[in-house]
């Protein structure tokens, strides 16, 4: 059988296995992604 | 020539010299045929209005007789058998009759005033050139095939079914003059020349003896090329409008097979117009080529008649069965020839209307081709070919246009992505959730704080210090469930997590808890006197929360409590990665329906359009 999506199936492969590292790391990629938004476009903004 | 009466030969003299044709058996040549080896004895050469053919007689190795019909390209295998008693007569044998012959039912396909051109070798009946009969063929399930021919000497029945040349493993093959590499020059086409009747230009013939029609390259006129003087069909066409892509004479290799470029027709229906390519081979015999909009179908003649719903024909749901694939019916309209130009198996009538019905199941598509006053009935399959291969074969300059459009039996790229993913889906989906579902399972939710606040307005320092707790394992998400009584007002927290070794904050956060309600149109409510807040990637450690609370200007105290959970299974991650995984199939899905959309653009059977062809 002739796979015609080739790249599919490698990208949905990462694609769950960074969701398990996610999950075992306790990270969470909307939070994250939000943070860096948010500390890339408010620079002075610094933790206590 | 030799007529043979079962065993006993008789000798009646020479007949008429056969024209000549391409035809790669003779006598001598042997072949097999379900099992059984058979040598080519005898031929005839009969003609009728619209072609001609071979049929050649054969000894089997069963010691029985029986005939090798050669027409365009296809063979019927047949033995002679009794006719039954009170056959049908001639007359009585029209189309789409069925007749049952030797208990299996037959439905006659065709019916015709056949005449023998003559004859060769040995034969189980004289068959003097003029000896005119009528043939009427039949069609049975599967391949299976039937002929009845009426003259003079009575009726005779034959049985058998199709076959194509390579399943007879023919050897001891004619060398074919311009094809076989030991029959001369391999690059010298097999042609024959002779003077157009009107012009007197000479008109190439490249499958002399199989086709039945000729254009002058010089004049125009169609010409009847069965007759040996190339009597005058019709004048030359007022002038040329269509200029043949492929070459006349052009040859190329299609799956495997070299085939000449002979003929070329242009057809028109109502609505537009296309071109067909007539190509041959001298062992596979007689395709087409049909081009329309830089798209390319090849077609083949069928031997097997494909089932149709005829009561649905005119309904959206119609279709054609073919060796188990459904085809759905697309057009049925009218067509003619409106230009020709080269050679052709058939006397080619210009202007001539055909009914022809559309079956499509792309890459393949199923035609049906019916002309008033004729009784046959033809059948072709066709299968889309990329240009790209068409180019490679022919090697046309200038090169072959790109396709525009989209055609009716071209293959749905999207289509045939999305059946795979069909599958694939769901796999990869259940892989993520099994991987969601073992993180959920394994989480340890474990309460490490519930601690009690009090807010208090005005006071100088309104930072709070909660009691210490400790995050151990790895790195994890840690829950915050903040919980105050709000009552149509609010309370902001504003937190940090600080490390209580170092004091310093590996994260914070500011979350609103809020609770409005009220009448208005009805009781209504927003907000909530509880809120989660997750905290991703916190690492090990002792820590502090450090809460720094403002409220509405109405309150002056309010208590408040914070709950903190570690280890909690986030379940964003797993909604992202959902979301990826399926973006891809929806934009497949997507593609291929508006490709569907645009192939039943053209068809008054389109499944996508709610108004039908009854309504025009």
């Amino acid at each position: 059988m002739k796979f015609r999506n080739p790249i599919y199936l490698p990208f949905a492969l990462a694609v769950t296995m960074l969701v398990a590292l996610a999950n075992h790391n306790g990270w969470s990629v909307v939070q994250t992604v939000a943070s860096r938004t948010w500390q890339h476009l408010n620079p002075s903004t610094q933790h206590k | 020539m030799v007529v043979r009466h079962d065993v006993n030969v008789e000798a009646i003299g020479q007949m008429a010299a056969l024209p000549p044709d391409l035809s790669p058996l003779q006598l001598g040549t042997r072949g097999e045929f379900e099992g059984l080896a058979f040598t080519l004895l005898g031929r005839v050469r009969l003609a009728y209005d619209e072609g001609s053919w071979n049929e050649w007689f054969a000894l089997f190795g069963d010691n029985r007789y029986g005939w090798v019909v050669e027409s365009q390209g296809f063979f019927m295998v047949s033995f002679e058998y009794a006719p039954p008693d009170g056959c049908v007569a001639a007359e009585d044998a029209t189309e789409g009759r069925i007749i049952e012959l030797a208990g299996q039912a037959y439905r006659v396909t065709d019916r015709k005033e056949t005449v023998c051109l003559g004859g060769e070798g040995e034969l189980p009946v004289a068959c003097p050139p003029g000896r005119k009969a009528t043939s009427v063929d039949l069609t049975g399930p599967k391949t299976a095939f039937a002929n009845l021919e009426y003259s003079d000497t009575g009726t005779r029945l034959f049985l058998g079914r199709h076959a194509v040349f390579d399943e007879l493993k023919f050897s001891n093959l004619r060398p074919v003059p311009g094809w076989s590499e030991d029959a001369g020059e391999p690059t010298h086409h097999a042609t024959t020349a002779l003077n157009c009747p009107k012009c007197g230009a000479v008109v190439i013939l490249r499958a002399a003896g199989l086709t039945m029609s000729a254009t002058c390259g010089s004049c125009g006129s169609l010409l009847d090329t069965a007759t040996p003087d190339l009597q005058l069909i019709r004048e030359a066409q007022a002038r040329q409008r269509v200029q043949p892509r492929l070459p006349l004479g052009r040859r190329g290799i299609l799956f495997g097979v070299n085939y000449e470029v002979i003929g070329f027709q242009h057809v028109k229906d109502e609505y537009s117009g296309w071109s067909e390519y007539l190509l041959f081979n001298p062992w596979q015999g007689f395709v087409w080529l049909v081009n329309y909009g830089g798209h390319w179908t090849f077609v083949r003649r069928l031997l097997e008649l494909p089932e149709v719903d005829e009561e649905g024909i005119f309904s959206k749901v119609a279709y054609a069965r073919f060796q188990g694939e459904h085809y759905r019916i697309f057009a049925a309209s009218k067509v003619a020839t409106d230009y020709v130009v080269g050679e052709f198996y058939w006397k080619v009538a210009v202007g001539m209307p055909a009914n022809v019905t559309d079956f499509v199941a792309p890459p393949r598509i199923l035609s049906r081709e019916a002309y008033p006053g004729l009784t046959e009935q033809t059948w072709s399959q066709g299968e889309y070919v990329e240009s790209a291969i068409i180019q490679q074969a022919f090697n046309v300059d200038p090169p072959l246009p790109e396709p525009t459009g989209v055609y009716l039996n071209q293959p749905n790229p999207y289509a045939e992505k999305g059946r795979q993913l069909k599958w694939l889906v769901p796999l990869l989906v259940l892989a993520l959730l099994v991987v969601q579902a073992l993180t959920a399972v394994h989480a340890a939710r474990k309460r490490v704080l519930s601690d009690a606040f009090l807010y208090r307005a005005g006071g100088t320092n309104s930072a709070t210090v909660s009691q210490p707790f400790v995050i151990d394992g790895g790195k994890q998400a840690v829950d915050f469930t903040l919980q105050a009584p709000v009552d149509n007002n609010w309370l902001e927290l504003d937190v940090d997590v600080v490390d209580a070794d170092t004091q310093l904050a590996v994260a914070s956060f500011v979350q609103g808890i809020e609770y409005y309600h009220g009448y208005d149109d009805g009781y209504w409510s927003e907000g909530n006197a509880t809120q989660h807040r997750l905290v991703p990637g916190v690492p090990p450690g002792k820590y502090r929360l450090v809460i720094d609370a403002s409220a509405d200007p109405g309150i002056g105290e309010m208590p408040y409590t914070v709950t903190v959970l570690r280890d909690v299974p986030v379940w964003s991650n797993f909604w992202i990665g959902l979301g990826l995984l399926i973006v891809y199939p929806l934009y497949c899905w997507v593609r291929a329906y508006n490709f569907e959309r645009a192939r039943w653009l053209d068809s008054d059977f389109s499944p996508y359009s709610s108004s039908s062809s009854d309504d025009d």
